[in-house]
């Protein structure tokens, strides 16, 4: 997969949230966005994703533009701000119905997702009852578990203890070997730096510095 | 397939697992408690289909209602379409800003997840008439009323006692076909109608502004004959067969239909550009 943006800008109510971004990304590599609070960095991966529409500029997924002739990028699993899951469902069975929209993965792909992210696929315990850290936990398997071509992941160590930024790097790491395209946002910056292949500074909607690796 | 699969989930998130549809029970039943009350003080008889009748009674014409009737509100008319345009309110935008945004990435095309949306959203107002016209016939069952699709003369001119001196010649409605038309697909259509039109409003403003819009459409067509007033489709006793010069079916057909397919292409042009946010205020 290949993403390009040209001259990407978002204003929202007269406030300019992405200022003139262009960049391009490929398979098997992680992009990392960095950036305070506000950023934009959220905006960004919400773009990517399909869920908003630029103001102003192009994004291109596989040389199709994003809006136009795409709606939203063929394969992709997202993790966006908070994850929200059915209160009422098993982390299971939220996964299910999420899955069973494409029909792609079966129950054994789901178990071997929960398997991966430190969650029992057996736990009967509703959503609700979850800790922040466990629905973390599953927002992340949300994100992988179709094995999609891109993954954006937003903060996806939030919440979670040490054992959980492990997995979290973990997974990164055979993501990228698959080929999967992984952008990410996150404050985990001494352990994520070297899983990524390009850091992008962003700073009040634009990128003000790429380091690539 | 993904189209039909975002159906299916909507049908069971949307219809199956929501408990918005008691309230159909319960404000039959209150409404057959009413009818059997006003019958029985008048010692006559009705079918399941005068409660029925009674159930989507409204009001009559306001320009008709004289100075010694005093101001009247077709209270228990506006409770009972209310109650099913609050059914039909919130779900999707609720559901587009959680667990809905993975679904919507998934099934490819925006206008997938509107399609579906309009399904739904007919599909509950029609499961809502199904939940009250059961309600009123185990009601009728639990109290010996007949369960035949016809009014009988005495419990029709009790119940539209306000009208009698206008009745059209059909009120009885003789003909099933009649019936089916004046007590099942005018309110269903004309109710399909609102709900649609609340929930395109839906993606422009906040929920609740758009239910209140809603019970304003309601409030508009209580106190006017305007045929652009939807509402007056689904008050029994302005429909042409009950009322002399009383409201068109096939104008309310129209209009309805006109109204239903508007709200789904507007909306479907809508969402196109729509930004999806994980907060209900902004989706």
């Amino acid at each position: 997969m290949e993403i390009e943006m040209e001259n990407v800008g978002k204003t929202i109510r007269g406030t300019v949230i992405i200022k003139d971004i262009s960049l391009h990304w490929s398979s098997g590599n992680i992009y990392w966005l960095q950036g305070y609070n506000g950023c934009g960095k959220t905006m960004l991966m919400r773009l990517v994703s399909g869920l908003i529409r630029p103001t102003s500029g192009k994004i291109f997924v596989d040389e199709k533009i994003l809006g136009k002739e795409l709606d939203f990028p063929p394969s992709a699993g997202i993790l966006l701000e908070n994850p929200a899951f059915l209160s009422s469902y098993t982390g299971f069975k939220n996964l299910s119905i999420i899955a069973g929209i494409t029909g792609n993965i079966g129950k054994e792909d789901i178990k071997t997702t929960l398997n991966r992210v430190g969650l029992d696929p057996d736990d009967k315990r509703k959503y609700r009852k979850y800790s922040l850290g466990m629905k973390q936990r599953l927002g992340v398997a949300a994100a992988i578990m179709e094995k999609p071509e891109l993954i954006i992941l937003d903060e996806p160590t939030n919440s979670l203890d040490e054992s959980g930024v492990q997995m979290v790097i973990k997974i990164l790491k055979e993501e990228k070997a698959r080929g999967a395209l992984i952008v990410m946002a996150c404050h985990e910056a001494e352990r994520l730096r070297d899983v990524s292949d390009a850091i992008y500074t962003i700073e009040a909607g634009a990128i003000t510095k790429v380091i690539t690796h | 397939m993904k189209f039909f699969r975002t159906i299916r989930y909507d049908l069971i998130r949307g219809i199956l697992k929501r408990p918005h549809f008691l309230l159909m029970p319960i404000i039959s039943v209150m409404l057959c408690l009413r009818c059997s009350y006003i019958l029985n003080l008048n010692e006559v008889a009705g079918s399941w289909l005068d409660y029925v009748m009674f159930c989507f009674k409204g009001m009559k014409p306001y320009n008709s209602i004289t100075v010694e009737e005093g101001f009247m509100v077709p209270l228990l008319w506006i409770v009972l379409l209310g109650a099913m345009l609050y059914t039909s309110l919130e779900y999707p935008f609720k559901d587009a800003g959680t667990i809905g945004q993975q679904v919507i990435l998934r099934s490819d095309k925006r206008i997938y997840w509107w399609l579906s949306k309009c399904i739904w959203n007919l599909l509950t107002i029609f499961a809502c008439f199904l939940l009250i016209y059961s309600s009123v016939a185990a009601f009728c069952i639990a109290n010996g009323v007949p369960m035949i699709f016809e009014n009988f003369y005495e419990a029709t001119n009790v119940i539209f006692s306000e009208v009698n001196d206008s009745f059209a010649d059909s009120v009885i409605l003789s003909r099933t076909t009649t019936a089916v038309l004046v007590t099942i697909i005018m309110p269903i259509i004309s109710t399909m109608a609102i709900s649609m039109f609340q929930m395109l409003l839906g993606l422009f403003m906040k929920q609740i502004y758009s239910f209140v819009i809603s019970m304003a459409v309601l409030i508009i067509s209580a106190y006017s004959t305007f045929p652009l007033a939807l509402g007056n489709y689904s008050m029994v006793i302005r429909n042409e067969h009950i009322l002399e010069s009383g409201m068109k079916n096939v104008v309310g057909f129209i209009l309805s239909t006109i109204g239903i397919l508007l709200s789904i292409a507007f909306g479907s042009a809508a969402f196109t550009s729509f930004d999806i946010f994980q907060d209900k205020k902004n989706c």
